[in-house]
């Protein structure tokens, strides 16, 4: 892994480094799974909250930014009910966090979906994004991003939040998008150039 | 040589985030990094994804609000107490709806099968009820046909068919016809009228039934043999003295069925004879018309 151009040919342009590893913020074993699901299935009260703690971060996160912060609390606790309820139905095909993101990112996506073509962030929040800085680092980079991802299609926006935002990698993305990862790939590469189009410049190279 | 510069953008271009993800291979990577040094719109546009990639990635976590356990349990709760009211039903319903996606394959097969058996089943039905009862005639059936009713009271022993029976004797049942009761199909009348009028009804169809199957029998008298004839003469006969003797009700209409069968079979035994005889008249010469 190349971390830095520069040190190689001082005299030509710098180019962003490549990621240093790939970052993987991956779940718990099976096992533990395994322990988990069957306590919670005899309806063990500690349990079923620690089941909640362990993926309430995600599950909201990913609501919040698929779905936006307004209806976020509504679908992260569908989902969650749908957990419980249907953990019976859980048969370990895949990971447990991968299933309870599968039904994180359908839940939001169908939520969307009656929601119709209502967005979370309208134009006037759009039209108060300051404009680009110029060089560097945006100090208000977040917020635009941020506005930036509520006005992506809902299918951009999830493999962002999955990929992006929330670290999974792309075989995860896949399993929860439930597609090949090479779709999965070039997905995140449409979603990432939308994105730069709705930001506008940015800014020049750090 | 060197590519056109549209056509390596384009080419780099789609390899950008795989590139900035480190995910190319050595070769690709450098071929990538190479364009990068020559082309600066490129470089610009990896320089935007980046920022985007890691302004995504720097995005600050989003707390749950505390009240979203509180929420989650109190539908959950909910949840159960509709269980518990929703039919049995509708529990089996939703217990094996999720896994039929895997089974929808099988179940419409299944499905599709039974349907099939259950109208092979209804049409066959059908068809014996239609041989049995003859309902074209049962619905506008008179009461007092001749044929049947009186020949049993007054005139047992008088001859099953007439001397001068012929075909056009099947054709008997042209004597007016005029319902018996009111039919229940009559939105005037009521269930306890058209529950009264059922035993009438019966009987109306066992005497039209009766009518027609002896018309039919007389006409294909002619042919059977004089032992065949007798026969059929005498239990014709024997059945009536049955359904003259049997207490009204139940017990008649038994008897009255008992007759219509009898001669169900004679006319059919005796079609089966005829064309059994057109495709071989030497193997079935001597059973032809046996009732």
């Amino acid at each position: 892994v190349i971390e830095s151009l520069a040190d190689l040919a001082p005299s030509l342009p710098t180019v962003p480094a490549t990621l240093a590893e790939p970052r993987s913020r991956a779940s718990g074993s099976l096992t533990d799974d395994a322990e988990l699901i069957a306590a919670c299935r005899r309806g063990e009260a500690r349990a079923m909250e620690m089941l909640y703690h362990q993926y309430k971060r995600r599950v909201f996160g990913m609501a919040h930014r698929i779905v936006g912060a307004s209806d976020a609390e509504e679908v992260a606790q569908e989902v969650f009910v749908r957990v419980f309820r249907a953990l019976g139905a859980f048969r370990g095909d895949s990971a447990l966090s991968t299933w309870i993101y599968r039904l994180t990112v359908n839940a939001s996506l169908s939520h969307l979906a009656k929601r119709g073509r209502r967005q979370e962030v309208s134009d006037d929040v759009l039209s108060d994004v300051p404009a680009p800085a110029a060089v560097q680092r945006d100090p208000s980079l977040a917020a635009r991003i941020e506005g930036a991802l509520a006005q992506l299609p809902p299918g951009y926006r999830a493999i962002l939040v999955l990929h992006d935002v929330e670290g999974l990698s792309h075989e995860e993305c896949a399993a929860i998008l439930e597609c090949r990862v090479g779709t999965c790939k070039s997905q995140l590469h449409k979603a990432r150039g939308k994105m730069r189009e709705l930001l506008g410049p940015i800014g020049g190279p750090a | 040589v060197t590519q056109p510069r549209d056509k390596a953008c384009a080419q780099f271009g789609d390899q950008l985030t795989a590139y900035l993800d480190g995910e190319l291979t050595d070769d690709r990577l450098s071929a990538v990094r190479g364009h990068l040094r020559e082309c600066e719109g490129c470089r610009q546009a990896a320089a935007d994804l980046a920022i985007v990639r890691d302004g995504l990635r720097e995005l600050a976590p989003v707390d749950p609000p505390p009240s979203l356990w509180a929420g989650v349990q109190a539908q959950l709760a909910a949840r159960e107490v509709e269980d518990a009211h929703r039919p049995s039903w509708r529990r089996a319903l939703l217990r094996w709806l999720p896994v039929l996606p895997r089974y929808g394959g099988i179940a419409i097969v299944c499905a599709a099968a039974a349907v099939f058996l259950l109208w092979r089943a209804t049409r066959t039905t059908d068809v014996v009820e239609t041989g049995k009862t003859a309902p074209a005639i049962a619905t506008n059936v008179p009461a007092t046909d001749p044929a049947t009713t009186t020949p049993i009271t007054p005139a047992i022993a008088q001859p099953v068919c007439p001397p001068s029976a012929d075909l056009a004797v099947a054709t008997v049942p042209a004597t007016p016809v005029t319902p018996v009761t009111p039919s229940i199909d009559d939105d005037t009348a009521d269930v306890a009228t058209a529950i009264a009028a059922d035993p009438a009804r019966t009987t109306a169809s066992y005497t039209a039934a009766t009518s027609e199957l002896l018309g039919l029998a007389c006409g294909a008298r002619g042919d059977w043999t004089p032992t065949h004839r007798d026969t059929f003469d005498s239990t014709v006969t024997k059945l009536r003295g049955e359904i003259a003797s049997a207490a009204p009700g139940r017990a008649q209409d038994k008897a009255r069925r008992a007759l219509v069968r009898y001669l169900q079979d004679a006319v059919v035994r005796d079609e089966i004879a005829a064309i059994d005889h057109a495709h071989d008249s030497h193997a079935f010469a001597g059973t032809r018309g046996a009732p």
